[in-house]
């Protein structure tokens, strides 16, 4: 069997590796380390207005495939629920990929979301996971019949509608839904590998 | 069908509460993971690079300068738990027959005044007999300094040095085998691991090096 491209990210150490691209989509974002017992990696907005956004991405090096990856991440919002983030899989590092297979959480959805576009149509499907502050972890998999999204271990949402099919990335993404205060999102580990 | 690595670590079903902090460095290339590692000049008279050897790792090398103190820390980025974490570290000193050595685990300050630091090691300069030893300094044990020697004699050869923390107590094993253990919790702090050497005199040619480093939540 041929060994496939694989990446573990441990968010440990005193800065964000350079191999990931912060880019912003809506002024200003910022990505550093947390200095805080497993707080992985800090994903935070500034508290002004046009809801303020950004993605952490492989900057368009797209190694994975639309029909055969999976993603696994362990994250948890801030405090603030005013706030949107998507991780997963990803064609670009822009708020809407014409290519991806992202969770989406926070006041993007009503529950823990899987959200897939297949190039020109972005769909999504809800899970009965409630949205919360508490640490998580999801993975998501892309098959060649469907995507599925895992929280905690348990498959919550089978997806067969409009999936993906460029070449994907890991993506990160975060959003201000308010102008009160700086959100954040914490990330304390994502792998993704070609199955 | 290939597995992932989170679920070879990780029970299934595993929540994101219960998936805790770890890294994993083993010290190859051609140069330091600066994204990762600061090399802390501690006390002045530090330097580091990789070494041209095999199985060489990283090499901390101190000048003639008196008390030379440096080493390696994620420069206060503190995701590890003081008192609810496992540690191992591969190193060596080559010290010869001058005072010194390192001492390895994980540390809330990277200043002389080492607060809230819990480690293995092997300072003949701190040593009470000679041997390897628990050295911890914290504020749950009113930052005196804390020594528990094993029975083994400090040398230059490669060593694996394993610290359990827990709230009961620390457990340090040498080459596998329990060395010291001390029954106090350290205090549940935030901390980086710790990597650092120093030696009292003004001999050239002292240094530490190391090849491998973990460290993980409980």
């Amino acid at each position: 069997m041929a060994y496939k491209q694989h990446f573990i990210e441990w968010f440990s150490g005193k800065q964000v590796p350079s191999y990931w691209t912060l880019t912003q989509i809506v002024a200003t974002c910022t990505a550093t380390m947390a200095d805080e017992v497993n707080g992985g990696m800090l994903f935070q907005t500034d508290s002004g207005s046009g809801s303020p956004s950004a993605s952490l991405t492989f900057n368009n090096k797209r190694q994975y495939i639309a029909n055969g990856f999976k993603f696994i991440s362990v994250c948890k919002k801030g405090s603030d629920n005013n706030i949107g983030i998507k991780g997963g899989m990803g064609s670009s590092t822009s708020v809407n990929p014409d290519h991806h297979a992202f969770m989406v959480e926070g006041t993007l959805a009503s529950y823990k979301t899987l959200a897939t576009k297949d190039g020109s149509t972005a769909t999504e499907t809800a899970s009965s996971i409630a949205l919360s502050q508490d640490p998580f972890a999801y993975d998501i998999e892309g098959t060649t019949s469907d995507v599925k999204l895992g929280i905690n271990g348990n498959i919550v949402v089978t997806k067969t509608t409009n999936r993906p099919s460029d070449p994907l990335q890991p993506y990160l993404y975060i959003q201000s839904r308010s102008t009160a205060a700086a959100k954040s999102y914490n990330v304390r580990y994502v792998e993704c590998y070609n199955t | 069908m290939t597995k992932s690595i989170y679920d070879q670590l990780n029970a299934s079903g595993t929540t994101g509460t219960n998936f805790k902090q770890r890294m994993v460095e083993t010290f190859s290339g051609d140069a330091l993971d600066t994204d990762r590692w600061t090399l802390t000049d501690i006390n002045g008279g530090t330097s580091g690079s990789m070494v041209d050897d095999v199985d060489g790792g990283y090499k901390v090398s101190f000048s003639t300068q008196a008390s030379a103190w440096g080493g390696l820390t994620f420069n206060n980025k503190r995701q590890f738990d003081l008192q609810a974490n496992d540690s191992i570290i591969i190193a060596k000193r080559t010290f010869g027959s001058a005072a010194g050595g390192f001492r390895a685990g994980i540390a809330n300050s990277i200043s002389t005044n080492e607060n809230n630091t819990v480690t293995w090691s092997t300072n003949t300069s701190a040593s009470p007999n000679g041997k390897f030893f628990i050295w911890t300094k914290t504020e749950a044990e009113g930052w005196s300094q804390v020594k528990v020697e094993s029975t083994t004699t400090i040398d230059d050869n490669w060593h694996v040095g394993k610290l359990e923390s827990r709230s009961s107590g620390l457990t340090f094993i040498l080459d596998g085998v329990t060395a010291a253990t001390h029954g106090t919790g350290q205090g549940s702090e935030k901390a980086q691991p710790y990597i650092a050497g120093t030696g009292s005199g003004t001999e050239s040619g002292r240094s530490f090096s190391v090849r491998y480093c973990e460290v993980y939540n409980t």
